[in-house]
């Protein structure tokens, strides 16, 4: 609680003081940074330089690519779109350069760069570390479909060559499936009680160690500690 | 004084508007890019860089094509004769006022020169009549929108720029106690010597005080920041020329840096000693320059100024000009007046004594009140 008062008079000059005073401070140390170095880039012409491993634009190595959809499926906010359609056996696609053999056909592959949210989380499963982030930022378009970038497309041809393909695989299979239950049906005819014995021994074993023990009947006695 | 370029008078007046007015819009251009090369500076920034090849020196001349090119619409409601005309005004108001500037009246050996368009014997009082006139031009285009926020903003500039001619009128006549006459050119010539023999440092320190308040008063009449009451973008999009575009906001920007390239110019004539150099050593180098580069400094320190301060609310605005800057510009007017009785080194004596005691007394006035204040009562 202040005890006294302030006279008008005293007031006045006392802001009239104050006024010029903060004025001149303003004044003084907005002026003294026209002689100082400015910190702005002149982006097009002087480009920052860029530290490791920065996340831009999205690219994809497209050969290395066997169809995972492990980053379509990492994606969180579902940039990444994939059509993946498995090729028949017979039906030799390559490896990609780290191995690992290529058992799908791409009928495309988009990332919507819009929609991208850089983190980064699509790069890390991938098993042939074909899909990067790369340090490339000048992408901008006047169209924001134009963000959608295709990595892969399949020809109409290239389709219907795979069609043709799986259609003629589906053939081969069920004939093969046909001949293999015509085969089984003759062998059951044959000898009816083969395999019975086999499965009965082990039957105790496999209600104690549940589902995968009723799949591998056979399966080593450590998965009963584990449990 | 003036001195005639060609044997007519009539074909005469024409040449020195023409020179006028190229001049003006010239000068308006450079400082359009040293308002934004400033600004940049104080911002830690690099202002314009791309057009031309040196500093974006070429900017301003982008800035008119482009503005040149872009459609000129008139609102539907807005009253078409008063929204046309009033960019016009506004830029005549300014361009006139250069009519009186003196570049170069009288060389260092007292011949006459005579850079001088008009040197009218009312001069200084022409040039604060015609710089107000501006205000007329602002009011049209406030009302001629058909616009709230051009409205807002016509009314607060009018009262801004009507109040702000009183200290600027008392803080002149301060002035002009000491020129003895109302010509610019004789204001100027009452101030021929060293720089100690200018207004600012003659009867001092109350013209010096004047000199502050005309130059506030000039800044606000300008409608520059910190004074920016009739454009205030934060309030009112862009006040008074909201419905402008094209070139007829091309034109009121014109006006806005001609009022600061002319605030520059009458602040150097009644306070800066014209086209005399600072010292007379320095008399050979020839009194345009002097006057422009006297003009460069006030004007660069304005611009300045823009940068580096907020605006006032409006309250603070009428609060600074009626109940301090009138005050003291009165104090000024009296000060010099008793003190150009005086003559000699006394007089710079004299008023320092004087300048003390009546803070003195001020101070004694004001001296604390020691008394235990009124319980408040809510």
């Amino acid at each position: 609680m202040p005890t006294t008062t302030t006279q008008p008079v005293r007031r006045y000059f006392r802001n009239i003081a104050q006024a010029v005073g903060t004025t001149a401070a303003a004044f003084t140390t907005a002026t003294w940074h026209i002689f100082t170095p400015g910190y702005a880039h002149q982006y097009p012409r002087q480009k920052a330089e860029l530290p490791d491993r920065t996340r831009h634009r999205l690219h994809v190595v497209i050969e290395d690519c066997i169809g995972c959809l492990q980053c379509e499926r990492a994606c969180p906010v579902e940039c990444i779109k994939i059509n993946a359609v498995k090729a028949p056996k017979s039906v030799d696609l390559g490896k990609a350069s780290s191995g690992n053999p290529i058992n799908f056909w791409l009928a495309s592959f988009t990332i919507d760069m819009a929609k991208c949210c850089y983190c980064g989380l699509c790069t890390d499963p991938c098993p042939t570390e074909c899909i990067v982030m790369t340090p490339n930022y000048e992408y901008s378009s006047y169209e924001v479909t134009d963000q959608v970038f295709q990595f892969a497309r399949m020809s109409p041809e290239e389709i219907t060559e795979a069609q043709r393909l799986v259609e003629e695989d589906k053939k081969k299979q069920a004939e093969e499936k046909a001949k293999k239950a015509a085969a089984a049906a003759a062998a059951k005819a044959a000898e009816p009680k083969a395999e019975e014995p086999a499965t009965g021994a082990t039957a105790a074993g496999a209600q104690e160690t549940g589902e995968s023990g009723a799949k591998e009947p056979e399966g080593p006695p450590a998965k009963q500690g584990e449990e | 004084m003036t001195t005639l370029i060609t044997p007519w008078p009539l074909v005469d007046m024409v040449i020195w508007a023409v020179i006028i007015i190229v001049f003006f819009a010239l000068a308006a251009l450079i400082l359009t890019w040293a308002e934004r090369k400033i600004a940049g500076f104080m911002q830690d920034r690099l202002g314009p860089l791309a057009a031309g090849r040196y500093h974006g020196i070429l900017q301003p001349v982008a800035d008119a094509l482009k503005l040149l090119q872009k459609e000129d619409v008139v609102p539907l409601r807005a009253n078409p004769r008063l929204h046309l005309a009033a960019p016009a005004l506004v830029t005549a108001g300014a361009i006139s006022a250069m009519a009186v500037i003196p570049w170069w009246g009288i060389g260092p050996a007292g011949e006459q020169i005579g850079v001088v368009p008009a040197d009218l014997n009312i001069g200084i009082f022409y040039f604060l009549a015609i710089s107000s006139l501006g205000v007329i031009g602002i009011l049209m285009a406030g009302w001629g929108s058909a616009n709230k926020w051009s409205l807002l903003g016509a009314m607060r500039g009018a009262a801004q720029i009507v109040s702000y001619e009183i200290p600027v009128g008392i803080a002149a006549l301060a002035a002009l106690v000491y020129a003895q006459s109302l010509s610019t050119v004789d204001i100027v010539n009452s101030q021929a010597g060293n720089m100690f023999q200018w207004t600012l440092f003659k009867g001092f320190p109350f013209n010096f005080f004047g000199g502050a308040i005309f130059a506030l008063g000039a800044i606000a009449e300008g409608n520059r920041l910190p004074f920016d009451m009739p454009e205030s973008e934060s309030e009112l999009v862009a006040g008074f020329h909201t419905e402008y575009s094209g070139i007829r906001f091309a034109m009121f920007f014109l006006a806005e840096y001609g009022n600061l390239f002319v605030a520059g110019l009458i602040i150097t004539v009644v306070y800066l000693g014209g086209w005399y150099a600072p010292f007379p050593f320095l008399d050979f180098i020839p009194g345009v320059v002097w006057t422009a580069l006297k003009m460069t400094l006030v004007g660069v320190t304005i611009i300045a100024i823009r940068w580096a301060l907020p605006r006032l609310r409006v309250d603070q605005l009428m609060a600074l000009c009626w109940k301090y800057m009138i005050p003291l510009a009165l104090v000024c007017l009296f000060g010099a007046s008793l003190l150009a009785l005086i003559d000699g080194p006394a007089r710079t004596i004299t008023g320092v004594v004087l300048f003390v005691v009546l803070i003195g007394a001020v101070a004694l006035l004001g001296r604390e009140d020691r008394r235990p204040a009124p319980a408040k009562e809510y």
